[in-house]
């Protein structure tokens, strides 16, 4: 979720990549959870779930650390 | 209503039960406070109410008693002063600044509390201290803080108490979207109470009318339950930790509005008895002020108000504290979103449109090729009657075809016959070339031969009793074909744009359309 402040457009408000991901959670949530509750494949569920995971901590790791530097 | 597959099903339902075993009771809790804390403000006025008072009115003469209370205050308690209505129409009016405090994200409310006579302005109680220790200690509202804080927080410290409200409200969200999903005839359920059948049947029928009933409600609730508790305890944090390296203040004032440029010269207040009439002639009753720099230059009104009649939301008016005037530039800004908003609107609409139209076309590729199926078995059992086997062909035609709905499936022509279902299930197909096959729940054939490769067929496979959902397969003879192709459910409609999918929730398993097609090839050969 605190991963989409950086990729979801601001928006003619400036805001949207603030309120979306807040307003959303619960559905970006359930989303997941469905997802990893009905594949079939634990395998597959537990890499893609992990895969996101791993790909919002690393684009916010990222961001973190290229504020840090500068 | 909604179309899954049988193990997709199995597993929503233990979902939906797990969700309700697990936190019903904490669930219930919150639901029921919840209820009652709406009615929060009547239950105040009814516990702690006020001799000879006209509740949630503005008294005239407000702005003289502001001017007495500020000089009894301490200058830096000017800072923010807040006003709104409280038990049995007591005006609470707090003078405060703000400390920033140890492990406290926002700096923490400081001031002098005074609780108001709503007709005389007499100072009915004065506290002074913490904003939070003043509320905790605050006798008239006691009860119905105490019933919203057990519906919010469970009375929990924070942020575990909005925690795991919130886990609540996802809870209720998964046993709400399983309880759709589940019910595939949610429609009659709503009417169904079989009162003369035995206890469980009744409490189960109860359970869906109850539930069904308030469906829309209960996702409403969940859902911005769940947002609500994660924003404040999780969220908003993690949000502000990202985007403005853990200050949120600053994100808070980023999603507010921006803070005007401070002006710490001393002015006089203007009158604000004259800014609560023109307010109340705009926009209503307000409902909550809130005035930043109290006798200062740069002092700022904002007065939110109650929803009018017909009205979805009420409005937020900003006055210049010191002039008295209405904040003309917030109001054009306000117009500028509108318009922005009604810029966004179109763009969504038109996205929208450009979204839906490859998946009204699926639909309708689907809708066709369902078509040609039906049409496909319909032929065959008139077939099979005319070539003297009406008692295959009267079944198949009166107790299945009829309801045969086929969610979806591959070309007719390439279609073969499955014939080995899965102990529990039972299925009836119908081929061309070979007979009409039906198979009892044990999966055993009742009747009909194994048919030929590159013949047209098609499933329904259900459970006894049941319904058939109707499934319709490309599906071919396992055993001589050697091949275990088929195309069962959902599947098909993918098989149909020939993409290669693996179906492991069924026992058959699809490559495409390109290897339903060799059984008929080897048929010919």
């Amino acid at each position: 979720m605190a991963g989409g402040v950086l990729w979801i457009p601001k928006g003619a408000a400036q805001i949207d990549n603030l309120v979306l991901p807040m307003v959303f959670f619960p559905a970006i949530w359930a989303i997941v959870f469905f997802y990893a509750c009905l594949d079939r494949n634990l395998l597959r569920a537990w890499a893609v779930t992990l895969g996101l995971l791993l790909v919002n901590a690393a684009t916010i790791a990222v961001h973190l650390n290229g504020a840090a530097s500068t | 209503m909604m179309e899954v597959s049988q193990q997709n099903a199995k597993t929503m339902l233990a979902i939906h039960g797990w969700s309700g075993i697990l936190l019903g009771a904490l669930l219930y809790l919150v639901i029921v406070t919840g209820v009652v804390a709406v009615f929060a403000e009547e239950i105040n006025d009814w516990a702690s109410p006020l001799q000879h008072s006209a509740p949630h009115e503005w008294p005239v003469g407000l702005d003289a008693k502001l001017r007495e209370l500020a000089s009894t205050v301490k200058p830096e308690y000017q800072e923010e002063l807040t006003m709104f209505a409280r038990a049995g129409g007591r005006l609470r009016v707090f003078f405060h600044h703000h400390i920033p405090v140890e492990g406290e994200a926002f700096p923490q409310e400081y001031g002098a509390k005074f609780d108001l006579h709503p007709e005389t302005l007499e100072v009915l109680d004065r506290k002074e201290g913490w904003g939070d220790d003043i509320d905790e200690v605050d006798a008239p509202n006691a009860l119905a803080d105490f019933l919203v804080h057990l519906h919010i927080s469970l009375h929990l410290p924070d942020p575990y108490g909005f925690f795991l409200t919130g886990v609540l409200g996802l809870a209720m969200l998964v046993a709400a979207v399983t309880g759709f999903v589940i019910h595939r005839h949610l429609l009659r359920e709503l009417f169904t109470l079989r009162k003369y059948r035995k206890g469980l049947l009744i409490r189960r029928d109860t359970h869906v009318i109850a539930a069904t009933w308030n469906l829309p409600f209960a996702f409403v609730l969940a859902f911005t339950g769940s947002y609500f508790s994660f924003t404040s305890s999780v969220g908003f944090p993690a949000l502000a930790m990202v985007a403005f390296s853990g200050d949120q203040v600053a994100m808070s004032e980023t999603l507010n509005g921006s803070v005007a440029p401070e002006n710490t010269a001393p002015a006089t207040p203007a009158d604000f008895d004259r800014i609560l009439a023109d307010a109340t002639t705009r926009a209503g009753a307000p409902n909550f002020i809130i005035v930043d720099h109290y006798a200062r230059a740069d002092a700022r009104v904002t007065i939110f108000t109650a929803a009018q009649e017909g009205a979805l939301y009420g409005r937020s008016l900003v006055y210049d504290g010191s002039s008295g005037a209405a904040d003309t530039g917030k109001t054009v800004s306000r117009h500028a979103a509108v318009d922005r908003q009604q810029a966004i609107v179109a763009d969504g609409a038109a996205a929208l449109r450009r979204l839906r139209r490859p998946f009204l076309q699926r639909r309708l590729v689907r809708a066709r090729i369902c078509e040609r199926v039906r049409d496909a078995v319909r032929n065959v059992v008139v077939d099979h009657a005319a070539r003297g086997d009406p008692r295959m062909a009267t079944h198949g035609a009166r107790s299945h075809l009829p309801r045969l709905r086929i969610a979806a499936c591959a070309r007719a022509d390439h279609m073969g016959l499955f014939h080995r279902p899965r102990p529990g299930t039972c299925c009836t197909g119908a081929a061309d070339g070979g007979r009409i096959l039906h198979c009892n729940h044990r999966g055993r054939h009742r009747d009909g031969a194994p048919a030929r490769y590159g013949s047209i067929a098609a499933m329904v496979v259900g459970r006894p009793g049941h319904r058939i959902a109707g499934c319709a397969g490309a599906a071919v003879d396992r055993r001589r074909a050697g091949l275990g192709r088929g195309v069962v459910g959902r599947s098909a409609s993918r098989a149909v744009d020939g993409h290669g999918v693996r179906d492991r929730r069924r026992v058959l398993h699809l490559d495409g359309i390109a290897q339903s097609r060799r059984p008929a090839a080897r048929d010919g050969e």
